[in-house]
């Protein structure tokens, strides 16, 4: 009686995976080798119960070639690791000019009044202060010189940051611009998503500011 | 998914710069040429939506992209593409069985409702795939990557190299693997299967 064969060999007979001539000499061992008939015997009918089981999990059409160009998972299209620390940055510094902006406004409120800047200014120009108030009192609440007011009310209407930071430095022909609101009713975004849906540049937007 | 590929990515010691022998950027793309339908297809398999194992795939070839200096030999790269892939979507499935509870319940409802043969066969469909995967994700990762490669259609060569072994080494892992499927199959749902 020839040699007996390993499991490993005689599953890879039962997918033909093996040389003719190794088929063969198999074939021939099984016909007198009860034990190996048996195992293969018993291989055989598990490999066909597992195949029908497996079966059982979908097969889906894959086309030959991927809709999508290698190009969009090539290595120099990847998006650099820096990119969603410098957007971060990005935000932190403009929430941090927003809320330096909001509080010299509000230093300039709280500080320079007509009634108290009038005196100091005859004083330095060797005049006695007059016995009245150069400007009103009721002139006092109005912070800002109207003149200044006039000047800066058309920049409230309009985006603070009228330009858009890049994250990428490949051009794009279409893209989608989402406005964000980071804070509702003080600070917005506006996000332009790439093809892929990728953010690709953004900017502030605080049209609801005075400052 | 970028965290369930950082998860699942296993660490490569060794250097293998495809630029230096001559294939430039090349390497990649004859990779991606070759493998994605096939990597997509047992993804969907294993995850049962096309969409998903597409959107795993694009990850794992894009991880692929960014490690050229990672791998020793060409056939390395194989083995851990089909690796990550694999245990990737083992993730995928993991992570929206929740999802996927909630879903057959309500089309167990609705079977109720409406009394249709054709939901019922779709049910009992779905009930033997949630078998079979929960099998498979109970084996060690190399048996049911071996067989869901093999149910594929890959031959012995190619799963050599999509397992990282010898060919000649195949015949045996598969038939244990097929063994611990069976085995587990059938402690698992009876015998009556």
């Amino acid at each position: 009686m020839t040699a007996c064969w390993s499991e490993g060999e005689l599953r890879a007979c039962l997918d033909r995976e093996l040389p003719a001539d190794e088929m063969e000499r198999i074939g021939v061992h099984l016909g007198e080798c009860p034990a190996c008939r048996s195992l293969y015997v018993e291989m055989s009918g598990r490999a066909a119960q597992v195949a029908e089981w497996m079966s059982a999990l979908p097969e889906v059409e894959v086309p030959a070639w991927p809709p999508r160009t290698v190009r969009e998972l090539a290595p120099q299209r990847t998006r650099a690791k820096w990119v969603p620390v410098a957007v971060a940055g990005a935000l932190a510094a403009g929430l941090a000019l927003l809320a330096m902006a909001v509080a010299n406004r509000a230093d300039r409120r709280a500080i320079v009044t007509p009634a108290e800047t009038a005196p100091v200014q005859q004083a330095a120009a060797g005049i006695a202060p007059p016995a009245v108030p150069l400007i009103e009192t009721e002139q006092a609440p109005a912070v800002r010189p109207a003149a200044l007011r006039s000047r800066r009310a058309p920049a409230a209407r309009r985006p603070k940051t009228d330009f858009y930071l890049a994250l990428d430095d490949d051009p794009i022909e279409t893209g989608l611009v989402v406005r964000v609101a980071l804070d509702p009713g003080a600070v917005q975004a506006d996000v332009i998503l790439g093809p892929d849906g990728r953010a690709r540049a953004f900017r502030l937007v605080s049209d609801k500011l005075n400052f | 998914m970028a965290d369930v590929i950082g998860i699942v990515q296993p660490v490569e010691g060794v250097t293998w710069n495809p630029a230096a022998a001559g294939d430039r950027g090349d390497w990649f793309d004859a990779i991606f040429r070759e493998h994605y339908p096939r990597v997509v297809g047992v993804l969907a398999r294993l995850t049962g939506d096309r969409a998903q194992a597409e959107e795993i795939a694009s990850d794992v070839f894009c991880k692929l992209s960014r490690r050229p200096g990672a791998f020793a030999k060409p056939e390395e790269v194989t083995a851990w593409l089909y690796r990550v892939a694999t245990n990737a979507g083992f993730d995928a499935w993991r992570a929206n069985s929740r999802r996927r509870k909630h879903e057959e319940a309500a089309g167990v409802e609705s079977l109720r409702t409406t009394a249709s043969g054709g939901a019922l066969d779709e049910l009992l469909r779905e009930e033997r795939c949630a078998r079979v995967r929960v099998v498979l994700a109970s084996l060690k990762s190399r048996e049911a990557e071996l067989l869901l490669l093999r149910a594929s259609g890959m031959a012995y060569r190619e799963l050599a190299g999509a397992v990282g072994v010898q060919p000649g080494s195949v015949g045996t892992l598969l038939a244990r693997a097929e063994s611990e499927f069976e085995r587990r199959f059938r402690a698992r749902y009876g015998d009556n299967v």
